[in-house]
């Protein structure tokens, strides 16, 4: 069973993507902030085979979490993708994945785009 | 000063007269083209006054030795030549009711130097005259002898002529006459002669105004009478008195760098032929009745030499006369005067005393005297244009100061402008952040009421179905309306980002419909695709946005659209090597009513409130159409029929280069990526 990290600090979203995600058959961790997402991933114990992380998070962002993950070796561990409410240019697309993620998507989301991008992402 | 003096003195009297006339006529014209030019070149002018005032500043400089020898009694005298300049400048001017008004100053300004003027014919009749007959009342000339002597003097030498003195037929007064002939200024001929007759008292004692009123405080001789053997009769230098002009004892006292032309000058003076005009002493024993008695005199000087006076005349070698005191009659038209029938032109003395040899001092102020008028002309021109000058200083001070405000205000609109395009960074990462705020809460409702109605929160009944697809939709329109508001802002403050890339358009029609085939399918709505022309259908335009535009006419087409019988066809043609590619939607719908089709293309404007509320929608949708297609450089329009349907056109042209500049679109650069 794929196991997906996800950061959000809005927890009904949260909620939903994990009740999407595990509706379909994937393991979901949930976290709120940037920081918990860090050590749960610095935990030795877990394994994520994907971070499914928002942009816009108080106190550290996503930018952030992954900027601390490639200067400390982590990133190529880890499969970082990102999901943002904000308007989402192809060129911001880019900039992400410049710095170390995978690829990102917009939200709101429908549940089969969501899936498609999770799922595209762990084949 | 002396310079013009000597080198006009190789010519004529009348050349002579003329100087300071060229002189005021010069600085005239040079106040006046600096005023013609006030208006075209503030700055230019400022310079020419500068300049001029400068210039001027420095003949008066120049002056001021001679001005300050004038005492203040010789003022009075200063404001009579003044007059008499002035008159005959304005005579100079040709103008011929000034002419007249000359006449009639000219005989009240000199009525105390001037007897009588009087006019001859080419025939030597008496024409004219100042002087009427108490009798009578007719006009006479002086004496018929005189008449004779001026107009033969004249015809023959075409040339000003001063006759010796002669008693007055009237009262017997010892008199001359100062005649110029009149000329005809374009043939040359003789027309007759215009005369002045002068009291030689009334003369003398202006001569002592102008020259020597001060004769003890001057220190040397400012008048020089000679008889007509050159001896001298009268000199404020009583040393020279009775001694012959030519004497080694007068001569050897001129200096040496004058001496040469001088004794040259004196010789041809003396030698009676070039106008040492005659006292007769005999004749006139007043003038010896009281003798200085100066030794050794042959002959003894008048203790009021300028009761009578005896002068030289010599129009050519005018510099170096001893004395020299010239009377000038400006030549005026006989047949012009006589035509007007009335007499406009007149004889008019201009005075100018020259001197060389212990005369310096009278040459000196009689030069004064008109300078004077120059001077106080120039003062006053040069007050003007000072005056001018401080309030042009002024105005461009005050110039400067709203130059300084501007520069300032300029500064400060810069200074906001940097603000507002601040603000307007600000404003936009405000848009992006309301966007995302706005948007995040939508992310659980649309979330789960899709869950909610694929059955995987448990199966629903119809009613709650409905309820639920009705949050989802609008929630959904609510995500879409926030996503175009955003895009409409970002047109607006033309920070809409356009990525040009080549673009295969086949591609991003097959995949519009595609996308829109369930929808379409759903509705019982037919979607085709048409290609006409033969053009590649490659280009350069920002695909995403050009897919935007796309699916916004298809999402309209679809919902406005008939259900069940509803007939979608997308078109794309492009002429080979066209140089524009055309879009097309085509309907079968009910058409945009006439009176709403102005209206379409505006914000929040709706053309069916009803069906578009039915079918969810922003308003915003043909709106962004509009400004991305115009940020191509293309266009859209529409055609539509009530019943038939619309099509909806836009074409875009085929030219767009990469890097070109669209509409003034550009992203401000961000560190890294906005949220």
């Amino acid at each position: 069973m794929k196991h997906v990290l996800v950061v959000d600090d809005n927890q009904n979203i949260l909620n939903l993507v994990e009740l999407i995600l595990e509706s379909s058959g994937y393991s979901c961790t949930k976290a709120n902030t940037a920081k918990h997402a860090l050590e749960l991933i610095y935990d030795e114990n877990n394994n994520y085979d994907l971070i499914l992380m928002d942009l816009a998070m108080p106190e550290m962002s996503g930018i952030d979490v992954l900027k601390k993950l490639k200067q400390d070796g982590m990133l190529h561990e880890q499969k970082v993708v990102f999901f943002t409410a904000s308007s989402l240019t192809d060129e911001e697309k880019e900039d992400l994945k410049r710095i170390g993620a995978l690829d990102a998507m917009r939200k709101p989301f429908s549940k089969a785009e969501l899936l498609e991008f999770v799922g595209e992402r762990l084949t | 000063m002396s310079s013009h003096i000597s080198e006009s003195g190789k010519h004529t009297l009348f050349n002579q007269a003329t100087v300071p006339l060229i002189l005021i006529g010069i600085i005239g014209f040079s106040i006046l083209s600096s005023v013609a030019l006030y208006t075209a070149q503030a700055n230019e002018f400022k310079q020419i006054v500068k300049n001029a005032t400068n210039e001027l500043k420095g003949e008066l400089s120049e002056k001021s030795f001679y001005v300050s020898q004038i005492s203040s009694e010789d003022l009075a005298n200063v404001e009579e030549v003044t007059k008499m300049i002035t008159n005959a400048k304005s005579f100079q001017s040709g103008d011929l009711d000034g002419r007249k008004l000359l006449l009639d100053a000219a005989e009240s300004d000199s009525s105390d130097i001037v007897d009588a003027f009087f006019i001859l014919d080419k025939n030597g009749i008496l024409q004219y005259s100042t002087a009427t007959d108490p009798a009578t009342q007719k006009i006479i000339g002086t004496s018929s002898f005189s008449d004779h002597v001026v107009y033969v003097k004249t015809r023959e030498t075409l040339k000003p002529f001063i006759s010796p003195l002669t008693n007055a037929v009237s009262d017997n007064s010892l008199v001359f006459f100062v005649a110029s002939p009149i000329i005809d200024q374009l043939t040359g001929e003789f027309k007759g002669t215009v005369a002045a007759k002068i009291r030689a008292d009334t003369f003398a004692k202006h001569i002592e105004k102008l020259v020597v009123a001060k004769p003890a405080d001057i220190g040397s001789s400012s008048l020089t009478l000679l008889d007509p053997n050159g001896n001298i009769m009268y000199s404020a230098s009583s040393t020279n008195l009775g001694k012959n002009v030519l004497s080694e004892e007068v001569v050897g006292a001129i200096p040496a760098s004058i001496k040469d032309g001088l004794v040259a000058s004196l010789k041809e003076a003396v030698s009676g032929t070039s106008g040492i005009y005659e006292i007769n002493l005999k004749e006139h024993p007043e003038l010896n009745t009281s003798n200085s008695g100066s030794s050794g005199s042959s002959t003894t000087a008048p203790t009021n030499p300028f009761d009578y006076v005896l002068f030289a005349y010599d129009p050519v070698k005018v510099e170096n006369q001893i004395v020299m005191i010239s009377f000038v009659t400006k030549s005026a038209n006989l047949e012009t005067i006589l035509s007007q029938n009335e007499i406009l032109g007149g004889a008019f003395l201009y005075v100018f005393v020259y001197g060389t040899l212990g005369t310096m001092t009278a040459f000196g102020i009689a030069v004064i005297i008109i300078n004077m008028k120059l001077s106080s002309k120039v003062e006053a021109k040069t007050k003007e244009m000072e005056k001018t000058n401080m309030e042009l200083e002024a105005k461009t001070k005050e110039l400067e100061k709203t130059n300084m405000e501007l520069e300032y205000s300029t500064k400060e609109i810069s200074e906001q402008a940097k603000k507002l395009r601040e603000l307007d960074i600000e404003k936009e990462e405000f848009s992006a952040m309301i966007t995302h705020e706005l948007k995040t809460p939508l992310v659980p409702v649309i979330g789960y009421s899709e869950l909610m109605l694929d059955g995987t929160l448990g199966e629903l009944n119809q009613k709650q179905r409905e309820t639920v697809q009705v949050m989802n939709s609008s929630a959904v329109s609510l995500s879409k309306l926030i996503s175009d508001l955003l895009d409409v802002r970002k047109l607006e403050i033309g920070k809409m980002k356009f990525e040009m890339r080549d673009c295969n358009i086949k591609e991003l029609i097959e995949q519009c419909v595609k996308a829109f085939e369930p929808l379409a399918r759903t509705k019982g709505v037919g979607l085709g695709i048409e290609w006409k022309g033969t053009g590649k259908l490659i280009i350069k335009c920002d695909a995403k946005r050009i897919r935007q535009v796309l699916d916004n006419l298809v999402n309209n087409a679809i919902k406005f659209a008939p259900a069940g019988r509803g007939k979608i066809q997308v078109s794309v043609s492009r002429e080979h090597e066209g140089e524009s590619i055309t879009f097309a939607v085509k309907d079968n719908g009910i058409g945009i009513p006439k009176e709403k089709q102005g209206n379409i293309f505006r914000k929040f404007y709706q053309a069916d409130t009803s069906m578009t509320r039915n079918a969810g929608g922003t308003g915003l949708g043909l709106a962004i159409c509009k400004a991305i297609v115009e940020a191509h450089s293309g266009r859209v329009w529409f055609e539509s029929e009530a019943g038939v349907g619309t099509t909806f056109y836009f074409s875009i042209p085929t030219t767009l280069k990469s890097n070109m500049p669209l509409s003034g679109q550009e992203m401000h650069s961000r560190d890294g990526v906005a949220e």
